[in-house]
């Protein structure tokens, strides 16, 4: 008698769970990669205002200040200038002339000079006494600077976000 | 002999818990609050600092402009949360020009009415030019929502004044 031969019939279905995890954490892991630039910004409480722009697509590499409640400058997470422990700002502005210097220049024709013509980010607490603030601009008007364009950061108010989700629920309506 | 029991296959297998997916769910769940955190979309406010002083000796053309000074009337008590000082109780006050505001209603108003007067019927696209003088004791917060305020009403460009003192 001819020996029967075991034929095993095994379904061997193929579990997808492993790949698609492995591709989103691909995708996490590539947007944080891309989301690098958040670290510029500091843990601060910005101030809330009604008609803000928001901030998109912001030009790549702007310098951001951000200027705590104790006056502390502090750029892509180095303090350039402590109040209490520095003598002077002369670290900050050597960082901002450093900024300035990269940034494209234009012909100005009001001044006749060629002064940058990208802008500088300003973030500080809504509790941030405007001192240190006008410091800053104080610092980016000096020689060798001249940086002249600059952005207050805010953050949207409740009323202004509650206006702009009716208008947006508006407009998908339509 | 005992006559060994026949096993069907497969039932002597431990069972085993695959912790995979539960540690691929966990470090999903820790990115996602990661993200949470940082991910906000801020806004902003344009504004300008003057070009005519420092080194700069040109001439500035003469233009016609607002001038906005922002002043603290009431300094208010502050309590400490999280590392970070709350202020209450604050007041500011405005004037533009010679006059004085004390509510946000009264100064947004005197605001559109500087800007219909200042507007040129025949070139209306002509921007209106604000300087704004931030005094002793004023935030940041108070210093936003004023040029918030002059956006609003009109004006297009807001340039900061030098000389603040401390």
């Amino acid at each position: 008698m001819a020996k029967k031969s075991i034929h095993l019939k095994t379904d061997l279905p193929i579990d997808m769970t492993p790949m698609i995890d492995c591709v989103f954490q691909l995708i996490i892991f590539l947007m944080i990669s891309v989301d690098l630039s958040q670290q510029d910004l500091e843990d601060l409480k910005l101030p809330e205002v009604d008609h803000a722009v928001p901030d998109q697509n912001p030009k790549k590499n702007r310098p951001i200040v951000n200027v705590d409640q104790e006056g502390r400058l502090i750029m892509k997470r180095r303090t350039l200038y402590d109040p209490t422990k520095d003598q002077n700002r002369i670290r900050f502005q050597i960082q901002l002339r450093n900024i300035a210097r990269a940034m494209e220049h234009k012909m100005d024709p009001d001044v006749k000079m060629e002064l940058p013509d990208d802008p500088l980010l300003l973030r500080g607490d809504e509790f941030t006494d405007w001192y240190h603030m006008a410091k800053v601009m104080e610092d980016c008007g000096l020689k060798n600077i001249m940086i002249w364009k600059i952005q207050l950061a805010v953050a949207e108010s409740q009323e202004a976000k509650k206006r702009n989700e009716a208008l947006l629920k508006k407009m998908s309506g339509h | 002999m005992a006559k060994r029991k026949r096993e069907r296959p497969g039932t002597d297998d431990e069972a085993v818990a695959d912790m995979t997916p539960m540690i691929d769910v966990t470090f999903q769940l820790i990115i996602f609050f990661m993200l949470q955190k940082f991910k906000t979309l801020e806004g902003k406010l344009d504004a300008f600092l003057p070009k005519d002083v420092g080194v700069n000796t040109s001439s500035a053309k003469p233009m016609e402009k607002l001038d906005v000074h922002v002043f603290l009337l009431k300094k208010g008590s502050w309590t400490k949360k999280e590392n970070r000082k709350i202020w209450k109780g604050r007041k500011i006050w405005w004037k533009v020009q010679d006059r004085s505001y004390y509510s946000k209603q009264a100064f947004e108003k005197g605001l559109k009415e500087f800007c219909k007067r200042m507007r040129d019927p025949n070139d209306p696209s002509h921007p209106l030019p604000v300087t704004l003088h931030a005094h002793k004791g004023v935030f940041y917060g108070e210093v936003t929502k004023t040029v918030d305020y002059i956006l609003y009403s009109g004006f297009e460009k807001v340039t900061f004044a030098g000389g603040y003192t401390k």
